[in-house]
């Protein structure tokens, strides 16, 4: 249990690292205690980010990074879905083709397809939705994730 | 001295978290095709990687091209560079 005070940034263990290993010791070694520890170590460094002016825009450019990742890849899925339903070949803008997509059968336009068809056409689209579902609950928790942060401790 | 010797470790620094932002959209994107069945091709500097299944069938073929592999980039930088930038300019000293 007392190793896991290591996790807390170094100012922090300064000021309060001893008064913490007296009461960690005091502490039964159980899995919630530990819980808390590591949770208490992400405030700190919270806080120790929050308070550099450098240091919070640095965290804030990976926090960028990492959402505009996953609008590339809800772009990527979004591309193969649109490429299915409406035969779409080529992605560009102006004289830049960023991407070609060439589907592999036939492409159905909704209103043209029978009762049975739709069903087929729901089915063959299942992988891409649940994906495109994936992505889009990961990118709302990552953009929701800088004011759960706030609300901690 | 100081300055140039930071200025270098922030390009760097910048660099380097592209690269491996880029990296694991690649790995997502190839998990991806595998998932959705797709042959994907991805182009850059005049090369191409393709991920393809074994067997020859009719899948679709997804192509990335040298523009939208730079686009990707650029992009991700910019993503990044906006977001950093604004919470400089939005810092303010905890009360």
């Amino acid at each position: 249990m007392k190793s896991l005070l290591r996790l807390y940034p170094r100012s922090w263990r300064k000021r309060y690292g001893q008064e913490m290993e007296v009461l960690v010791e005091a502490m039964p070694g159980r899995l919630g205690i530990a819980l808390d520890l590591v949770m208490g170590a992400a405030v700190a460094y919270r806080d120790v980010i929050r308070g550099n002016r450098v240091l919070a825009a640095a965290g804030a450019y990976l926090h960028g990074i990492c959402v505009a990742v996953l609008v590339q890849a809800i772009g990527f899925v979004s591309l193969v879905l649109a490429a299915q339903q409406w035969g779409l070949t080529d992605l560009r803008i102006g004289p830049f083709v960023l991407a070609t997509v060439v589907p592999s059968g036939p492409f159905f336009r909704l209103g043209e397809l029978s009762q049975a068809m739709w069903v087929a056409v729901f089915r063959s689209w299942l992988p891409e939705g649940i994906l495109l579902a994936v992505l889009l609950v990961a990118l709302a928790l990552l953009l929701a994730a800088p004011r759960l942060l706030r609300r901690l401790g | 001295m100081r300055r140039v010797a930071a200025a270098v470790s922030v390009l760097l620094l910048l660099l380097v978290s592209v690269a491996v932002a880029e990296a694991s959209l690649l790995a997502l994107v190839i998990l991806f095709s595998s998932i959705l069945e797709l042959r994907l091709v991805v182009e850059l500097g005049g090369r191409f990687v393709q991920v393809a299944p074994a067997t020859y069938l009719p899948f679709p073929d997804v192509s990335i091209r040298e523009a939208g592999t730079a686009a990707s980039f650029v992009f991700t930088l910019a993503c990044g560079l906006a977001a950093g930038a604004r919470r400089y300019r939005r810092w303010r000293p905890a009360p």
